[in-house]
């Protein structure tokens, strides 16, 4: 009866979730529009890096941003120069959100991380951010160090181990498999809610970053309303939502309040 | 001839009036003059000494035109009060007005003559006509309005010797007897260029005797700033308010006795409601004239930026401890009561540390008449090097006018322990092919660009991942789910007699039909027959779930009948296992025909009983 019990369980579950993943939009962007050709991406990606080099800033600006725009790869290292070239001309939310790109693809990049610490250091508003965020970030390092791709890899791991041992355990009668199964299938719930979170993510961006030399943050989503207090280029913040032109946003000190969209860039 | 000179006679003097006419300015004025109408109205043509009268000088007409000019007239105070606008339609015409308002005060008894007013329009000037004020001697010096034994109004600050940025706050009482019924009552301030207004005034009610009578008092209090040095004024305060007057009898309209010009209320009907009036009443209190001093120049600190009043400064930190290059916020309150807005803000340098400032966020409110607030400065400590760091006294100067002299609001003294930063890794890895490889980050340097696209693009995660992912998620599902299947149907046919035996009726069936064929062959006529019958009742033994060995025909037709078999399919199979018995047990002809038509019938009865649902026990 408990045999029975737990493999109505298993399955249910995993139903569950397997039809919550499939509901959800391509984990990909396969579906953006290419015109820069195969063949031609490493070739636009070195003349950038010579144009980089040569301190030519804008005009690597414009070849990274081609690219990106261009194909339908989506690579940290194309993130991480833009957002290199970007410090030099000294847009530090440009910067920052293209760091911050890098690392959405490439969660353990060292070198993108020290840049995005240098990037944060130079901008003018420096906000307190809670203790709280640092041990989210230890206690669900699986969310935050691996990427999505990672992520669904270990999911479908783990996923394919539970129905394999549940299968196992429905004709060979063993503690040992069912608890095989039972592990696997935690795990994968784990990085299936993980998998989920980071698809969320990409569809509802919720973080967004201060482009702007200076922008207003006001009570409410218009120039009419009062101002509560300002931003400089680079500042974080997180969006909560959108209202015509205007994003309500939250600082990381508990600050709330309404800015122009033309002043920020989501990411 | 006579005609034709008369003619040009005419044509003449019609040239030349026309030319009289546009070129005359005086025919300009006159006819400026027919466009533009301008009267003047004096509230009251008799007063008393610092009583204020209301004046009014209404233009009608439009065009541009100046503003009234109102002559002086020694021992009158004229002060202007503002003007209004208004657009009447009548009969199709539109007909606009100003009104430009004046106050009258009298500074002594006499006869005064107010106007004419003048007004210039289209080069020429209009002029409105006159009024005759008399001002007798007063008979009470306290301000009273018109219906001083029912109202009082007056205005009063609660210091006329302030310093430039001291509060001062004005008192403005309206008070009115318990009978009289007010409603809508409203004030309006005076435009108040020498003060800075916060614009949180408080109102308190209760009740006064005053030279015997009891007043409902109702208190404004309004805390000022002035920022002007020398003598300045606070205009009359303007109160307007409905005074609900009993009709003890009814007014006369002009128009009672025009039945075409009779207003609609005037009918009988309303007049049923009609018990009292609403007269609109508006009173002025005094202009105050305060003299504002200058702050002492003797001892004025330096930093200092006109924050009058009492205040302090608290600072704290939001980490003591905190790692190199990384920020801890200082937050610097200033609370206190004043013009706390002009308070100079804090600055604070200390070496190897970057301060980045925030706009500071300031709330004041009104505290029992004073204005009480506070100025909260955020500023960003990016220490530069390790160690401890002490973040000096803060400083801020202002002048405390209870005290008379400047005083300074200070912070204590905090410290902030700077841990060096961990380290970048400083292993400089051997340059790889694509040039890629992570080096230590200057403080302010970034680390190089990357010089050949990641392997991430070509990762065997990326390539396949698309490929097997329509079948990686419902694919474990589908074989869990067969799987469960399978053993569910194994466990049963284990553990459930009825359902095993229903499920190998069939097969047994079979079983005995091939017992049949094999006696065929070998032509024992009598073991076919007996393995066509065994083969029909163990099919249903198993399917009814009854032992096999005592079915006879007569328990299959009781017991198929029972499980509402249909009858013709009931009695066929009796008839078969009746006829197999008969061929097997008597003499009758065995012949290879009959014997295989036998089988035939086996087979072709068991198929009809499969389909037979009711069977399945």
């Amino acid at each position: 009866m408990r045999r029975k019990r737990f493999g109505a369980v298993c399955f249910s579950v995993s139903a569950a979730l397997v039809v919550l993943l499939l509901c959800v939009p391509p984990a990909h962007g396969e579906t953006a529009s290419q015109t820069v050709p195969e063949q031609h991406v490493n070739d636009i990606f070195d003349i950038a890096n010579e144009e980089y080099k040569s301190g030519n800033y804008d005009d690597a600006v414009k070849l990274y941003e081609g690219l990106l725009s261009g194909s339908s790869l989506e690579d940290a290292d194309i993130h991480y120069n833009l957002g290199n070239a970007y410090f030099k001309l000294g847009k530090y939310g440009k910067a920052i959100a293209s760091y911050r790109r890098a690392l959405l693809i490439s969660p353990r990049e060292q070198d993108v991380q020290a840049n995005l610490g240098i990037a944060r250091n130079a901008v003018k508003d420096k906000l307190d951010s809670p203790r709280s965020t640092e041990l989210l970030h230890e206690i669900f390092f699986f969310r935050y160090d691996l990427n999505l791709v990672e992520t669904e890899c270990i999911f479908l791991v783990a996923y394919g181990a539970a129905v394999m041992f549940g299968v196992i355990s429905l004709f060979w009668k063993r503690r040992t498999i069912r608890w095989a199964s039972a592990s696997a299938l935690v795990i994968a719930l784990v990085f299936g809610a993980s998998l989920v979170a980071h698809v969320h993510r990409r569809a509802v961006p919720s973080a967004a970053v201060v482009t702007a030399n200076e922008a207003n943050v006001h009570t409410g989503p218009g120039d009419t309303y009062l101002t509560a207090f300002s931003l400089h280029d680079g500042a974080e913040m997180g969006i909560r939502k959108k209202a015509d032109d205007w994003y309500q946003i939250e600082l990381s000190d508990g600050r709330r309040g309404w800015i122009e969209a033309s002043s920020i860039e989501v990411i | 001839m006579m005609n034709r000179t008369t003619a040009w006679q005419a044509i003449i003097v019609s040239v030349m009036f026309a030319a009289f006419v546009v070129l005359n300015p005086f025919a300009l004025s006159a006819a400026a003059a027919a466009d533009l109408a301008v009267s003047l109205d004096l509230g009251s043509t008799q007063t008393e000494p610092n009583e204020q009268i209301p004046l009014r000088i209404v233009v009608e007409g439009r065009g541009d035109f100046s503003e009234p000019v109102l002559p002086d007239v020694s021992g009158l105070d004229i002060a202007y009060r503002g003007r209004t606008q208004s657009v009447q339609i009548i009969n199709m015409s539109v007909k606009t007005s100003k009104v430009f308002n004046y106050v009258v005060i009298p500074r002594r008894a006499g006869e005064f003559t107010i106007g004419p007013a003048r007004v210039e329009y289209n080069g020429g000037v209009i002029e409105s006509n006159s009024a005759k004020l008399t001002v007798t001697e007063a008979t009470n010096s306290q301000t009273e309005s018109s219906h001083k034994n029912k109202f009082i109004i007056e205005a009063t600050v609660d210091n006329r010797n302030p310093y430039v940025g001291q509060q001062i706050t004005l008192l403005f009482r309206f008070a009115r007897t318990p009978d009289s019924r007010v409603r809508n009552a409203g004030y309006d301030l005076p435009d108040l260029p020498d003060f800075w207004n916060e614009g949180i005034q408080s109102r308190r009610e209760y009740t006064k005797t005053i030279n015997g009578k009891d007043y409902q008092v109702t208190e404004v209090s309004i805390p000022l700033f002035p920022i002007n040095e020398g003598d300045v004024t606070i205009g009359p305060l303007q109160v307007r308010y409905d005074e609900l007057v009993a009709s003890e009898k009814q007014p006369q309209s002009p128009f009672f006795n025009d039945p075409f010009a009779r207003n609609f209320f005037d009918d009988d009907f309303f007049k049923l409601f009609r018990a009292e009036d609403i007269v609109k009443r508006t009173a002025h209190t005094a202009p105050i004239t305060i003299h504002v001093k200058p702050l002492p120049e003797a001892g004025r600190p330096k930093g200092f930026k006109g924050g009058v009043g009492k205040f302090s400064l608290t600072a704290r930190l939001s980490n003591e401890e905190v790692k190199e290059g990384e920020s801890a916020t200082l937050t610097l309150v200033l609370s206190g009561e004043g013009n706390i807005r002009d308070v100079a803000d804090p600055t604070i340098e200390m070496d190897s540390v970057k301060i980045y400032s925030d706009t500071p966020t300031i709330n004041v409110k009104n505290y029992h008449d004073k204005v009480v607030g506070e100025k909260v400065y955020k500023l960003a400590l990016v220490p530069q090097e390790a160690g401890k760091i002490e973040i000096p006294e803060v400083e801020v100067p202002y002048f405390n006018p209870e005290s008379q002299r400047f005083e300074i609001a200070s912070a204590n003294p905090l410290e902030l322990t700077v841990v060096p930063a961990e380290k970048e890794t400083l292993e400089f890895k051997e340059a790889s092919e694509s040039g890629r490889g992570s080096s230590a980050a200057g403080k302010n340097e970034i680390l190089p660009i990357h010089e050949r696209i990641g392997d991430v693009r070509n990762s065997p995660l990326r390539v396949w991942l698309p490929r097997i992912r329509p079948l990686a998620y419902p694919l474990p599902l589908l074989v869990y789910a067969l799987s469960l299947f399978i053993a569910r149907r194994k466990e049963r046919l284990k553990t459930d007699v009825a359902y095993r035996r229903s499920r190998l009726a069939a097969r047994t069936a079979e079983r005995y039909l091939d017992d049949a064929i094999e006696a065929y062959n070998r032509k024992k006529w009598n073991d076919v027959f007996s393995k066509c019958s065994r083969a029909i009742v163990e099919y249903l033994a198993g399917k009814l779930n009854v032992p096999a060995g005592g079915l006879t025909p007569a328990d299959v037709k009781v017991t198929l009948t029972t499980r509402g078999v249909p009858d013709r399919l009931v009695s066929e199979t009796t008839e078969f296992l009746e006829a197999c018995d008969y061929r097997r047990f008597t003499s009758a002809q065995k012949s290879p025909a009959v014997a295989r038509d036998c089988m035939d019938r086996t087979r072709a009865l068991l198929e009809r009983l499969e389909k037979e649902e009711t069977i399945i026990s």
